[in-house]
């Protein structure tokens, strides 16, 4: 990156990258704390597991609907 | 415990500390990037909300700042292009000599547009001015690879440049 050619493209990417005025941030803690709170609701994989189990249970056995309704 | 290995270990108030640290220099490395300080915030807290994420994986032996700054970046570059393609599908793109604001804007896009590798190098070593052998100790590389990325970076923004119509 010595020669003239170069100092522009350096120049120019420096001046395409400077800080704009006044973009000193606000206290972002606050916020980050609601985001850390807002946590995704996670399945594990055992419970999908589970409930695939169950529904192609009571997908080849339907009769015993009734009585499973009847015992909740 | 020393601060890292607390925030590591998950401890909230260590979190904080980092977070507060780290701030500035976070969201000063976005907004050069993204130029929208509301887009900065927000992108500032998707930085650390990654970082908190990923802290088990972080090494204290190696500096926080330089890993805020690598996820900090990409999502900037990540964010400015796509705002890009938005802007492509309702503003025709000048050809050849943009007027100076859109000039700079086409040199972003076209770092934007750089490998991440090739990004990396680029930025540190072209913008901020870092020496070879800091950028190598930071990525893990050697001084002859940054050389060589940095190289193969410049010669592919002049590609892209010139694509847009601006010959530095």
């Amino acid at each position: 990156m010595n020669n003239p050619d170069d100092a522009r493209l350096r120049e120019l990417l420096r001046a395409s990258f400077r800080q704009p005025a006044g973009g000193q941030p606000r206290d972002l803690w606050p916020r980050m704390l609601r985001k850390l709170d807002q946590r995704p609701i996670r399945v594990d994989w055992f419970d999908c597991v589970l409930a695939a189990a169950g529904g192609a249970w009571i997908a080849a056995f339907p009769h015993v609907i009734p009585s499973l309704l009847y015992h909740l | 415990m020393e601060l890292l290995e607390r925030f590591v270990a998950g401890d909230l108030d260590a979190f904080e500390s980092v977070f507060r640290q780290l701030q500035r220099e976070v969201h000063g490395a976005i907004l050069r990037i993204v130029r929208d300080p509301a887009a900065a915030e927000d992108l500032t807290l998707e930085t650390f909300w990654r970082i908190y994420r990923a802290r088990a994986r972080f090494d204290p032996a190696r500096g926080l700042s330089a890993w805020a700054h690598t996820i900090a970046t990409n999502l900037a570059f990540t964010y400015v292009r796509g705002a890009a393609r938005e802007v492509s599908l309702t503003v025709d793109v000048p050809a050849v000599s943009p007027p100076d604001d859109s000039l700079h804007g086409a040199v972003r896009h076209a770092v934007a547009e750089l490998p991440p590798r090739l990004r990396q190098v680029a930025l540190a070593a072209l913008i901020e001015e870092r020496s070879y052998p800091e950028i190598a100790q930071v990525l893990g590389i050697s001084v002859e690879a940054v050389k060589s990325r940095q190289f193969r970076a410049v010669r592919l923004l002049r590609k892209k440049l010139k694509r847009m119509g601006v010959e530095p």
